[in-house]
């Protein structure tokens, strides 16, 4: 038997809690949105973000020298997403298939999804020979939020964070997200109406996928607003 | 010609300092009086205690919708000066004669415990993992698994949790307990998990995340448990097996029973000798103390340098935990002034500090 000696797991035939059906989850989302920044210290730069009890803590890390190659032009990326351990992941799963998903395979999709978004915002061209590191915890989760729309929270998380560690960036994300009974959708918009990625889980590209964007776009150009007060308050407030 | 060579001497700011010569920046502080952190001698951080209150069963206005689900049955945020640790506990089901012989086996053949301690204790623990956010992602680091290890030591020795309060009082579904002719043959307990996340780590945090786990504990409460419908018998020759489907109940629990008696602060003091051989400023010379000074709660790369940690817990006043690393020099008078210092300092934490939440 391997026993893993680094951590403390405790006996081996233990049986999980399983609890007995309690009422459904409210579906409802409160969109109100609280943000901190420069919580952590010893990192380049966090951010704090609190949506109707979901808790995303963004630290990000770098640039710092990379020795994992002799040359490199340009930083790498790394993105961690972490869902802390005991978090109820009954509601994260695809709209589709109704199964909770394993959650290493949904942390890697939402890792990969972040990774392709951030490298084309951050100038990654201007940090050579160095890594940037983008570490993503969530803490807590409100049982009534999906994937998408946690999605949705953690990028935000994250291109506030961003702005605070003082990374050179193209501009500041803000990602939208539109949710029907059958489709959900998020789409990560850079300034510009440029789009970075849409996770959605559309089959077919007819009207109703035109008017979720729109009403991503909506929703994230009314964040955008949001986080650019916040972050303009905090810079005036230094000064 | 003659050409003098002159060396000219480097400056270094505070913080680059702290890091190529720790000793001399923190013997240059304690010149003047003073700690690389700024605080005094003997200061500790402001320590704030609060709920998390994302437990299943912590029911507050303020955090309807999260509570009701998931696993955690106990959390808790603590924090001192800029340092977080967040502290959720979760647990599991086992049946009593498998686990004790288990666990015990599989410690012994891989000699992570010896045979002398672990048997037949009346105490409980709770299995820590703890995660101290840094930059990196891996296997846990040293720092972490010896923090984990010391947590679930503690606990354990430290009888705060009785191997009886998490014996699970099997009921039917609802309130009736079970009559004593349908009582399985079996009996089962409660495994206790328990995960802490560090952020913004300033210096050592062994005493936060042990602030952090009792205040977990403290507010953590156990699910009522019922035998659900099925129930299956493996007769396999003599030798019958009997399995049940245990369910917890969405509603119902009850406090987790801790013997509060126990319940006891952490204070980690680093213990260093003024150095009359690093240059010093004659005006600036302020303090004339001889022998050691006691620094409380170590903060930043300069004060981390000292090798010398002795940890204190206490009740304030009873002492119930003492550990000294690099003990070589401790005097008698360290001891009891470190005693006194963390005394008073639990006594603060455990009776004003927030500990009543």
């Amino acid at each position: 038997m391997n026993a893993d000696r680094r951590r403390n797991l405790g006996p081996a035939n233990v049986r999980p809690l399983v609890f007995a059906e309690s009422k459904p989850p409210a579906q409802h989302t409160n969109p109100k949105i609280f943000l901190e920044t420069g919580l952590i210290q010893n990192c380049s730069g966090s951010s704090y973000l609190e949506n109707d009890k979901t808790i995303i803590i963004t630290s990000i890390y770098g640039p710092r020298p990379n020795f994992t190659r002799s040359f490199n032009d340009q930083a790498s990326l790394k993105v961690s997403v972490e869902l802390s351990k005991f978090l109820p992941l009954d509601n994260l799963k695809d709209n589709r298939k109704n199964i909770t998903p394993d959650k290493e395979r949904l942390i890697a999709s939402l890792e990969s999804f972040m990774l392709s978004n951030f490298q084309s915002l951050i100038l990654l061209q201007n940090y050579p020979k160095s890594s940037i590191e983008i570490f993503v915890q969530v803490v807590a989760l409100n049982p009534a939020h999906s994937l998408v729309y946690t999605l949705k929270n953690i990028i935000n998380g994250v291109s506030v964070a961003l702005v605070d560690s003082g990374l050179n960036i193209r501009s500041v994300a803000s990602c939208g997200y539109s949710g029907s009974t059958d489709h959900e959708m998020a789409v990560n918009f850079s300034g510009q109406d440029e789009i970075l990625g849409i996770w959605s889980d559309f089959t077919a590209f007819d009207e109703s996928f035109d008017s979720a964007i729109d009403t991503c776009e909506k929703d994230s150009v009314q964040l955008r607003k949001e986080i650019n007060g916040y972050l303009l308050q905090k810079a005036t407030a230094k000064q | 010609m003659s050409e003098t060579a002159s060396l000219k001497p480097n400056k270094f700011p505070p913080d680059v300092l702290a890091r190529i010569a720790p000793d001399v920046l923190l013997q240059k502080y304690l010149q003047i009086g003073l700690r690389p952190s700024l605080r005094k001698f003997d200061e500790f951080r402001p320590v704030a205690i609060s709920r998390a209150g994302v437990g299943r069963y912590e029911a507050s206005e303020q955090n309807g919708d999260i509570n009701g689900v998931g696993s955690v049955l106990g959390s808790s945020i603590v924090k001192s000066g800029k340092t977080t640790a967040i502290c959720l506990i979760s647990g599991a089901i086992v049946e009593d004669d498998h686990e004790l012989i288990n666990d015990y086996r599989t410690k012994l053949e891989k000699d992570i415990i010896d045979s002398e301690t672990h048997t037949d204790s009346k105490n409980a623990s709770v299995y820590t993992e703890v995660e101290i956010s840094r930059g990196g992602s891996g296997p846990p680091n040293e720092e972490e698994i010896a923090i984990s290890h010391r947590l679930y030591e503690t606990i354990y020795h430290s009888g705060l949790i009785d191997r009886d309060a998490l014996k699970i009082q099997l009921g039917y579904k609802g309130s009736e307990q079970l009559e004593q002719d349908f009582l399985p043959h079996t009996s089962y307990s409660f495994v206790l998990y328990a995960t802490i996340q560090v952020f913004s780590r300033a210096g050592p945090v062994y005493d936060l995340c042990y602030g952090a786990l009792v205040s977990a504990l403290r507010q953590t409460r156990l699910p009522a448990v019922y035998i659900a419908e099925k129930r299956t018998e493996v007769g396999v020759r003599r030798v019958r097996i009997e399995e049940y489907d245990l369910v917890c109940e969405a509603e119902k629990n009850e406090p987790l029973r801790l013997n509060e008696n126990k319940l006891a602060w952490s204070s980690t003091f680093g213990l260093v000798e003024l150095d009359r051989d690093v240059p010093h400023d004659e005006d600036k010379m302020e303090i004339d103390t001889e022998g050691k000074i006691l620094l409380a709660e170590l903060e930043g790369e300069a004060e981390e340098d000292i090798n010398t940690r002795i940890t204190v817990s206490s009740n304030g006043s009873t002492l119930s935990g003492l550990s000294v690393y690099g003990a070589a020099g401790v005097t008698k008078d360290d001891l009891r002034k470190a005693f006194d210092l963390a005394s008073r300092h639990s006594q603060y934490v455990l009776n004003s500090g927030g500990m009543e939440m």
